[in-house]
């Protein structure tokens, strides 16, 4: 374990911008786990007499059309932007990944009917998929994550089904079934640890991209719903100032969705380092 | 060398390739294993050799029980194990028994399987070995010449060799009778190769192990193996103890590769013997022409009408040509 801890402290020092991620990644976290005791103020308390007042020391993103501080909102939003993108990731990792093992490892029937399934998912514009299952299943938080895990699906099944095809015919595979692994052993002990790597990539792709569903969703008006503090809508309200020169109550959470975006792309490239044994020295 | 343990009676293995001919109804097929008899016993060293591409894999891919064949039976301890599927095979009791050594050491071993991992699977698996193995593992890595210190790494970390010792442990693991090793020295560093077979004598002595052994190397053969099978485009063309095999070959393919062994043509008139003319395909070939008309030396007309089968001329010593010597 502690080997394990040494060669994520090596990866790391070795590379500053997968450090910067990883920073920000935790200051994300920490947020989303303590928002409520560090926001400064209450993210729904409206108060009409300081209503649009431009970043300052007292607020320091300043305040929206209701008077409500935009730091703090943003703050309370992490933890719902946050969840929302881990479950539905989580539960496109583990579909999409049990999906893409069998197809890739028994092939035949298997492999045209989920690889026929992916191929549907793909052929729509995924955003309009989404729309569309929220628009269908109802507006709710648990709707928008199952469309966001939906939408990913075909990602996973394509990593998982490509690595696992790849790996069918592997020497160490055909060594692990002398060894006395059956299927379920082989795809649960020998192929699927190798295909963490590439999954892991791919989980932090998503989740910038599970985010940024969440917050379209919302901001278009599906999904959370006002007056929840959610980054989407934060957007979506104060889009209609900015022509007026109110920037800062859309400016401040559309950076830090980028952000968070941005923080997920960059933490795919180490995460993948840290998982590869071969990094290790 | 007691009884018989394994025994492949008209053991064939044809792969479907290309795509169905115009106007046929079957696709073409390799013939990569063709009525293939061998018989290995207990506590014998049996060298398999042959061109690249005469089915030297895909027959102890038959026997070790990773491909199906299409004919014939494996008989393993008196049991047929060639009638379970390979995709099964796993769960069969006889499953640790035979055991195989693969040629490419580092394919071979899981990247993210530690050498004590690896080594200790088969003995939880096949075993039923429970809770620390460490000792056992320790053990076994001494046998095969791998220092306790090496155990906690992964493939990646260890140099070919100790990758080649690796995979011997893990074969060793769950104790078999049978022994495949398909080139298990073509892929390393030649100043390795050496000792790695002389770990693999001693390994065969010290345990009484059957050895199925591939190699191109005939002196190792030679060296190694009791006796020898010498295999052409999927056929048995000859066996025979190795010492008279090599001294006395009675095939003329036999005779071309000894007489092509770097120093060793001493015994053979003529020298050496160099083979010219086009390879037969192995796919879909005429069943009644010999394998190795058209390049034999010796090739006469009967050679294209008749398929030579295999005679035992003399008690233990088979050929399969119609002119042998
Ligand atoms: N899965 C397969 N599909 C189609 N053809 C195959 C397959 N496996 C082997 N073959 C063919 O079967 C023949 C025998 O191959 P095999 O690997 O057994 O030869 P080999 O004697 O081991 O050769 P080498 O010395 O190069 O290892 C070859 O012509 C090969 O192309
Ligand atoms: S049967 Fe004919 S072609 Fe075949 S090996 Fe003998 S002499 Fe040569
Ligand atoms: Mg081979």
């Amino acid at each position: 374990m502690s080997a394990t801890l040494r060669h994520i402290r090596y990866v790391l020092s070795e590379n500053l911008v997968t450090l910067g991620a990883f920073a920000l990644f935790t200051a994300f976290v920490l947020l989303a786990v303590l928002g409520p005791i560090v926001a400064p103020y209450d993210p729904l308390a409206t108060d009409t007499a300081r209503a649009m007042q431009p970043p300052s020391a007292a607020h320091w993103f300043g305040t929206d059309a209701l008077g409500r501080d935009i730091l703090s909102r943003i703050i309370i939003a992490t933890r719902l932007d946050f969840g929302i993108a881990v479950a539905a990731v989580a539960l496109s990792f583990v579909f999409g990944i049990a999906l893409g093992l069998a197809a890739g490892f028994f092939g035949g029937w298997w492999d045209r009917i989920i690889l026929r399934l992916a191929d549907t998912i793909m052929a729509f514009p995924l955003f309009v998929l989404a729309m569309g299952i929220v628009a269908a299943l109802g507006n709710s938080v648990a709707n928008i994550v199952y469309a966001t895990a939906i939408i990913n699906l075909p990602f996973y099944i394509r990593v998982a089904r490509a690595e696992a095809n790849v790996r069918r015919n592997a020497g160490f595979v055909e060594a692990a079934r002398l060894a006395g692994n059956g299927d379920w052993r082989i795809l649960s002990h020998h192929i699927f640890p190798n295909i963490l790597p590439p999954a892991m990539v791919q989980v932090s792709l998503n989740m910038g991209w599970a985010i940024l569903n969440a917050a379209g969703l919302s901001f278009i008006g599906l999904g959370v719903r006002p007056p929840t503090p959610e980054w989407g809508i934060m957007v979506a309200e104060g889009a209609t100032y900015i022509i007026s020169g109110e920037w800062w109550v859309a400016f401040f959470p559309g950076m830090v969705l980028m952000l968070a975006v941005f923080c997920f792309n960059l933490l795919g490239d180490g995460l993948r380092d840290i998982i590869d044994p071969r990094r290790r020295t | 060398m007691s009884g018989v343990l394994l025994e492949t009676v008209g053991l064939s293995r044809r792969f479907a390739v290309g795509r169905r001919a115009a106007g046929g109804k079957r696709a073409s097929m390799l013939h990569a294993g063709d009525d293939v008899n061998l018989r290995v016993h207990a506590g014998e060293s049996v060298g398999l050799v042959g061109e690249s591409g005469c089915g030297k894999s895909t027959l102890v891919r038959l026997v070790s029980r990773l491909l199906d064949p299409s004919e014939g039976a494996i008989v393993f301890r008196e049991r047929d194990i060639g009638a379970v599927p390979a995709a099964q095979f796993a769960a069969h009791p006889e499953r640790g028994k035979i055991q195989m050594v693969f040629q490419d050491p580092t394919d071979s071993l899981n990247p993210r399987y530690s050498a004590a991992d690896t080594i200790a699977e088969p003995m939880r698996l096949l075993r039923g070995a429970r809770g620390d193995l460490a000792i056992a593992v320790r053990a076994l890595a001494d046998a095969v010449g791998l220092a306790p210190e090496l155990l906690a790494r992964f493939p990646h970390q260890l140099s070919g060799g100790q990758k080649a010792r690796v995979g011997i442990a893990r074969a060793l693991a769950s104790e078999p009778d049978l022994l495949i090793l398909d080139e298990p020295t073509s892929a390393l560093d030649v100043s390795v190769q050496a000792i790695i077979l002389q770990l693999l004598a001693r390994l065969r002595r010290e345990r009484g192990l059957a050895y199925l052994f591939v190699s191109h190397d005939l002196n190792v053969v030679r060296l190694l193996c009791d006796r020898v099978v010498v295999m052409y485009l999927g056929r048995v063309v000859e066996s025979g103890p190795a010492a008279e095999v090599f001294a006395h070959p009675r095939h003329p393919y036999t005779r071309a590769l000894v007489s092509a062994i770097p120093g060793g043509t001493a015994n053979l008139a003529g020298g050496r013997i160099r083979l010219s003319g086009e390879v037969r395909s192995p796919i879909d070939p005429d069943p009644a022409v010999c394998r190795f008309y058209g390049r034999c030396m010796q090739g006469a007309p009967r050679c294209g009408a008749e398929m030579p089968l295999l005679r035992e001329p003399v008690a233990g010593h088979a050929v399969a040509c119609h002119f042998d010597r």
